[in-house]
């Protein structure tokens, strides 16, 4: 099941698309989305990861799922979901197929046979698995029995600059949550003087990598931390 | 569209790719790679200045380009990497890795 926040003040736009499983016509199909996000996301940054997420999933589909099997599909539905008066947006990706190879492509699955390569720097394979856990906030896949596979990779940013206080008060909420120990906002704001170009939750994520915290648990947090806000605001 | 160009200078051999270095084009870097090294005799600087975009499997093709430099006793260079193919390099935690410039 996809995440979606509760309060109904969004506003959203969504993009279909027959994505095809010939490695070689990725090309224009990327360009189709990156006027999509080009459309209607504010964050350049997170524009581009999005598209190379999308990419390395699609790309691990026609791999894996159909095996290199040209000329079928893969269903790709993009939704986007602003919530100017909380501050962020969503962005769902989910991508369908039917392929008959017997490796459909879980990345949940995948994720710790990669993260052991990584680790060993063996060098050999894994890394469109690690982009992935690095630049999404969740990551959902289910396989039906008829046959078709759903993935869904999802991602909370910031709908425009956001002020300190709303930083603060996400920084007070994840230690609510109790994934930070008390972090004096100074702290927080000498991040975001470092890193001034990263959305608000990627510099969040560099704060808790400074006090130990695993990247998937504040990812999560953050996320969570986000949707209390808004429900408290709307 | 991808495309590579290769200009050979007087220390070493340039080679300048443009377009989208995907899956696909991946496997086209590696072969064109592949018959390229072992005639090289100077060092190699790989120019990624006209790239608009790179996946994971062109992050492998220059981890293979790195082995082969290195088994012929040869130095690779990559210079000119945009903002989001830096970030390719950076999110695999190779960007230390390679002679990134």
């Amino acid at each position: 099941m996809s995440v979606s926040p509760e309060n109904s003040a969004a506003t959203w736009h969504e993009f279909a698309l027959a994505w095809p499983t010939n490695l070689e016509a990725f090309s224009p199909y990327r360009q189709k989305v990156r006027d999509f996000f080009a459309s209607h996301l504010y964050w350049g940054d997170v524009a581009e990861d999005m598209l190379l997420g999308l990419d390395e999933a699609m790309t691990n589909i026609v791999q894996h799922a159909y095996e290199g099997l040209p000329d079928q599909v893969v269903e790709l539905r993009l939704r986007l979901e602003d919530y100017p008066p909380q501050r962020y947006s969503v962005l769902t990706m989910e991508m369908l197929d039917q392929g008959p190879g017997g490796q459909a492509y879980d990345p949940s699955r995948q994720l710790e046979q990669a993260r052991r390569d990584h680790e060993a720097q063996e060098h050999r394979m894994g890394y469109g698995i690690l982009f992935l856990h690095r630049l999404m906030d969740r990551i959902h896949y289910e396989s039906s029995d008829a046959g078709t596979n759903r993935l869904v990779m999802q991602k909370w940013f910031s709908n425009g600059p956001v002020e300190p206080e709303y930083r603060e008060s996400l920084l007070n909420e994840l230690h609510v949550l109790e994934v930070l120990p008390p972090v004096e906002p100074e702290m927080l704001q000498e991040v975001c003087q470092t890193y001034p170009d990263l959305e608000v939750g990627e510099q969040l994520l560099i704060l808790g990598s400074i006090f130990g915290c695993e990247q998937e648990v504040m990812r999560a947090a953050i996320v969570q931390a986000r949707l209390n806000l808004s429900q408290r605001a709307s | 569209m991808f495309a590579i160009d290769s200009q050979e200078t007087e220390g070493t051999v340039l080679l300048k790719l443009s377009g989208e270095l995907d899956t696909w084009a991946a496997g086209e870097l590696d072969e064109y790679l592949a018959k390229l090294v072992p005639t090289l005799r100077k060092d190699l600087v790989v120019d990624l200045s006209e790239l608009a975009f790179m996946n994971s499997s062109g992050l492998r093709s220059f981890l293979r380009l790195d082995k082969l430099m290195k088994g012929e006793g040869m130095e690779l260079v990559i210079e000119g990497a945009s903002r989001s193919v830096f970030k390719v390099f950076r999110y695999s935690g190779l960007d230390g890795y390679f002679t990134l410039r």
